[in-house]
């Protein structure tokens, strides 16, 4: 029964957020745009996200040179590290990480105070005003995380790779021109364009788990704890789905 | 707008019929209510009997099951989210929470109808549109303040004055007096009879503070068991020798 009873839970909240989705998608993004809370948004999304996401970038470049150094020096490729680093960080880490992380910050903020401001009767007042609280609260969130994100995750690679010259001078001195002369030889379009293009969907998929979780939570403050927890569990999943999309996707194309 | 019976009144609200269940548990079973324009009707009932649901499907928060509902003319089942939201416009909810914007100043909380719908263009607009609120509430100088700095009293009346800023037609008052102290309690009963006579609004109180029954309502209807077990003025209910009506006044 319980199996069931599981089974069930899970189709109808598969269901219930493509119904939201869709919602997005029909009557979100019809005008009157709230651009000026779409501008507030993005500032504490985007901006107030950078120094963690720049701090975790610069950690990830200057770790990912230390541990792989070792390995490649056993077999005598040392000199192929920025290579390695600046192909993994610009290709599949940066993005992933920087999601990850803005899924842990924004997608449990958004979870949160929508969902506080459902049990408090904030987003009841807000559509017995007159204000569509969908427009206003969601479509704002999730467009302002689907631009924000390719953003954080360009400035996070560029960061990483800063990050990774300093861990490779740590053990060795490289020139800071051969160092990114190497990295963007071995780089091309098909690296960065399907790399760029992911973080989109990585956005949207944090932006409308938190924007779901938080608008339909309920049970008081329990409700609210729930709502922010499942918000980055659910959207650090997607993500992985997607990336694993997107391979696939790159795969069938010949872009890999 | 329609006109009903009682003389010919224009009616604001017509219910029929109205059911509404939660799973197994029937909340509103064939309830049916009319208010009259001017008129402040009072609902009273138990706890859990189904009067916040009562107005939260009036004014389209929850789908009722069956029945109709037409307010101010329209029947609201018919109404896309768009015309919806304008008829709304029209109306007042003061929430039994509350329901302030909590991270945002007393200002921007009575600011954000009036931004939202685009009714004011300057910046004197908005202010003389606040001040005049805030000054039939009596709390002018609570304006910066945030809502967590506000005592249950101040907050309930800051509430009324963000349902009023829009100048609603009807408005819908949620347990207004519960929670506050018997002088804080009267005094907002002395503000929903005020704004009635400034604005000319009808309301729907839903309350079993029978003082507060008594100060404010031209008429109750009595909730029991889903239906409209009763209707009458207070005096007559207050008069009346049906033992399920003289238990709320005993």
């Amino acid at each position: 029964m319980s199996i069931i009873k599981d089974n069930s839970q899970f189709f109808n909240e598969t269901g219930n957020i493509s119904r939201f989705t869709f919602r997005f998608f029909s009557t979100g993004l019809k005008p009157r745009f709230e651009f000026n809370e779409f501008l507030a948004q993005s500032y504490y999304i985007g901006y107030k996200s950078l120094p963690l996401v720049g701090l975790t970038g610069f950690i990830m470049g200057l770790v990912l040179t230390m541990q792989l150094r070792p390995s490649l020096l056993l077999y005598g490729v040392e000199s192929q590290l920025p290579v390695m680093v600046g192909v993994a960080i610009v290709r599949e880490i940066g993005p992933v990480i920087t999601a990850l992380i803005f899924a842990g910050k924004i997608g449990s903020s958004i979870g949160a105070e929508l969902g506080s401001m459902k049990v408090t009767e904030q987003i009841d007042s807000m559509e017995v005003s007159g204000i569509n609280p969908f427009k206003y609260l969601v479509s704002t969130r999730i467009v302002s995380t689907t631009l924000m994100l390719p953003i954080l995750t360009i400035l996070s690679d560029t960061i990483s790779l800063f990050g990774a010259y300093i861990g490779v001078n740590i053990n060795s001195v490289t020139s800071f021109n051969l160092f990114f002369t190497q990295i963007f030889q071995s780089l091309s379009f098909s690296d960065v364009l399907p790399a760029v293009i992911k973080t989109f969907f990585f956005g949207f998929a944090v932006g409308l788990v938190g924007c779901y979780k938080g608008f339909n939570s309920n049970k008081g403050t329990r409700g609210v704890g729930r709502a922010a927890n499942s918000a980055v569990v659910l959207s650090s999943v997607l993500i992985f789905i997607i990336d694993l999309l997107a391979v696939q996707i790159t795969g069938i194309m010949g872009l890999n | 707008m329609m006109k009903e019976s009682e003389n010919d009144r224009e009616a604001v609200i017509v219910v029929s019929h109205l059911c509404k269940q939660f799973g197994d548990n029937v909340v509103l079973n064939d309830f049916n209510l009319e208010v009259f324009k001017g008129d402040n009707v009072v609902v009273l009932g138990k706890s859990g009997s189904g009067k916040s649901v009562l107005i939260k499907c009036i004014v389209g928060l929850i789908k009722p099951d069956s029945g109709s509902i037409h307010v101010l003319g329209e029947d609201i089942s018919k109404l896309n989210e768009e015309e919806l939201d304008k008829l709304r416009t029209k109306l007042g909810f003061l929430f039994q929470s509350n329901a302030l914007y909590d991270s945002i100043t007393i200002r921007d909380n009575l600011e954000f109808p009036l931004l939202r719908h685009h009714l004011v263009f300057t910046q004197d607009q908005i202010d003389s549109a606040v001040s005049e609120v805030l000054e039939n509430v009596g709390l002018q100088y609570a304006v910066d303040m945030m809502p967590s700095e506000l005592s249950g009293g101040m907050a309930k009346r800051i509430a009324l004055a963000r349902t009023l800023i829009l100048k609603p037609e009807i408005i819908f008052y949620d347990e207004p007096t519960t929670g506050l102290d018997p002088v804080t309690a009267r005094e907002i009963d002395v503000l929903i009879l005020k704004m009635k006579k400034k604005y000319n609004t009808s309301s729907i109180i839903i309350s079993h503070d029978m003082n507060c029954v008594r100060d404010t309502a031209d008429k109750v209807v009595l909730l029991l068991d889903g239906k409209c077990y009763a209707q009458g003025t207070y005096t007559e209910f207050l008069e009346s020798a049906d033992i399920k009506v003289k238990q709320f006044f005993e």
